[in-house]
């Protein structure tokens, strides 16, 4: 990549940041939602009788600080799809197609921007409410810049599939229903809520090869094993499929731009 | 502009044309109504694969079987697709006060509530009502006669959900910017309601059972059901006339601020 195609990566980033920063009502709703969630689960954890897992390592305390990080992720991403979904009804997406620069590029871009402004935030809150709950939060400065580490990666993997999502609107009409059920298989083969380590053996073995384990269960995970060799499976993990997720969201918005061309929007 | 001074059968022909057209509307494109309606019913479906994961490693949540939790999610979508699709103008009345687009509903010789409400239809809500049925009859094990009061329960359930974002969404009649907060407030009520209530403390139980009713819309109408209560079930019944009487009380109180011309002003 040229310097000058780096700058306006950049420039977009800073531009999505300040949104996010901007927006602090929309930031303190996000944070309370955060703390709601872990809140109903913290209640239910502890009314579930996690002595008939068997296991022993995973107590109400593990299973928060889990769900901590599957929830930071999913709450720092909200829903970007609808903005491609907005430009294909309102026809913005033909304008900007005729940018230099190109589309889904300069959307990840913003998007990362804004992404990493509210993991920052809701990070904090985050830890404050493991804290609250639990004490202790568990983990070294090392092993928490790889939960920050992995965390970031899982989000940035989630950013590149809203891409061909909000796309889907250009053959559809809409791509909330895409979306709902793509959000419903990440939250379920993705770990959203439990472990995979305790789905059926099958079930678990689909979910941990699908690219959604590597988006929430593999960070989440770091706070149930934090050793070095887990690490660098989960980073191996996510990169691999951040290759595959930018290739496939490449070749969708190719076949939308073909689509609005042929037909438009 | 009151509903009670209307003769009761022209009410009833102005909310049936309301529906009608509404449903015309959102069918103008079918192929997206369709897609929305199917895939709603899908996501429904999938995401409970989460609790037959949980009760595959566990007994029960505190008395709660699988059976009960399926009982609840019914209630709670059926709730959550008659409001949105009766009423699909729920969703953004904060936005439309706030943009001013009340006017329009205003300049009408109606009550503008029913209209606002009733302004859009979201076709996903028939997904949503469609699925219930197999989480009361399939996942919940219920049988077809229970299905009355089923339905009686879970119809009062979408009143008590409607009038409780209604509920929520006036607070822009007073505070202008709060149209993210108001969503945000939306969004936590939903939430809650998805989940089981019955295994919080009892303060918990008790602010959910009234100022943020999602007991009412999940907990208290699955109660009735499974304890086949006829006095639980006319609490649900009760409940749901009462906040739709708040509801529309507290919408007219916010009404007479926005027409006082200084919340027009500040509105604006």
């Amino acid at each position: 990549m040229n310097p000058r195609a780096l700058r306006t990566l950049v420039a977009y980033g800073r531009l999505g940041w300040r949104r996010a920063a901007s927006d602090l009502a929309s930031m303190l709703g996000s944070v309370l939602l955060y703390w709601l969630i872990l809140g109903i689960f913290w209640g239910l954890w502890r009314a579930t009788p996690l002595a008939e897992l068997g296991l022993g390592a995973l107590d109400q305390d593990r299973l928060v600080s889990y769900l901590a990080v599957t929830e930071w992720i999913a709450f720092a991403v909200s829903l970007p799809y609808r903005e491609v979904e907005a430009d294909i009804h309102s026809g913005t997406i033909e304008t900007r197609m005729l940018r230099p620069f190109p589309y889904g590029l300069a959307m990840l871009a913003t998007w990362t921007g804004e992404v990493a402004c509210r993991l920052i935030v809701l990070g904090a809150a985050g830890v404050l409410a493991v804290l609250y709950a639990t004490g202790s939060v568990g983990l070294t400065p090392a092993s928490a810049a790889l939960v920050g580490l992995a965390g970031a990666l899982g989000a940035l993997l989630v950013l590149l599939w809203h891409l061909p999502i909000g796309h889907a609107a250009a053959w559809l009409g809409v791509s909330a229903p895409v979306f709902w059920i793509w959000q419903k298989f990440l939250f379920v083969l993705g770990g959203l809520i439990m472990p995979l380590t305790i789905y059926p053996p099958a079930l678990g073995a689909i979910a941990k090869a699908s690219p959604f384990a590597a988006m929430l269960f593999a960070p989440g995970s770091l706070m149930l094993d934090g050793s070095w060799p887990h690490a660098a499976t989960v980073l191996a993990q996510q990169l691999l499929w951040l290759a595959v997720s930018a290739f496939a969201a490449v070749a969708v918005e190719r076949a939308a731009q073909r689509r609005f061309l042929e037909r438009g929007t | 502009m009151s509903e009670t001074a209307m003769p009761s059968g022209a009410t009833r022909s102005y909310l049936a044309t309301l529906v009608r057209l509404n449903l015309r509307a959102a069918f103008a494109r079918p192929l997206p109504a369709i897609a929305s309606a199917g895939f709603m019913f899908g996501n429904n479906l999938i995401f409970f694969i989460t609790w037959v994961i949980y009760f595959g490693n566990f007994s029960s949540l505190k008395g709660w079987r699988i059976e009960d939790v399926a009982l609840l999610v019914g209630i709670v979508v059926w709730a959550f697709g008659v409001a949105v699709f009766f009423a699909g103008g729920l969703r953004t009345m904060a936005q439309v006060i706030v943009d001013g687009g009340l006017d329009v509903h205003l300049g009408r010789p109606r009550h503008p509530l029913p209209s606002l409400l009733m302004s859009r239809s979201l076709p996903s809500g028939l997904g949503d009502m469609a699925s219930a049925i197999p989480f009361w009859l399939w996942l919940g094990g219920r049988s077809l006669g229970d299905l009355p009061l089923l339905l009686l329960v879970a119809t009062s359930a979408a009143v008590i959900l409607g009038a409780t974002i209604v509920i929520s969404q006036c607070l822009v009649f007073w505070q202008p910017r709060a149209v993210r907060f108001c969503e945000q407030l939306y969004e936590m009520f939903l939430m809650v309601t998805y989940y089981p209530q019955h295994a919080y403390g009892l303060p918990a139980r008790i602010l959910l059972l009234t100022a943020f009713p999602a007991a009412l819309v999940g907990f208290l109408p699955v109660e009735a059901v499974r304890e086949q209560s006829p006095l639980l079930a006319a609490a649900v019944v009760g409940a749901a006339a009462l906040y739709g009487a708040l509801a529309v009380t507290i919408f007219n109180l916010g009404l007479r601020h926005y027409t006082s011309g200084s919340g027009m002003v500040e509105l604006r």
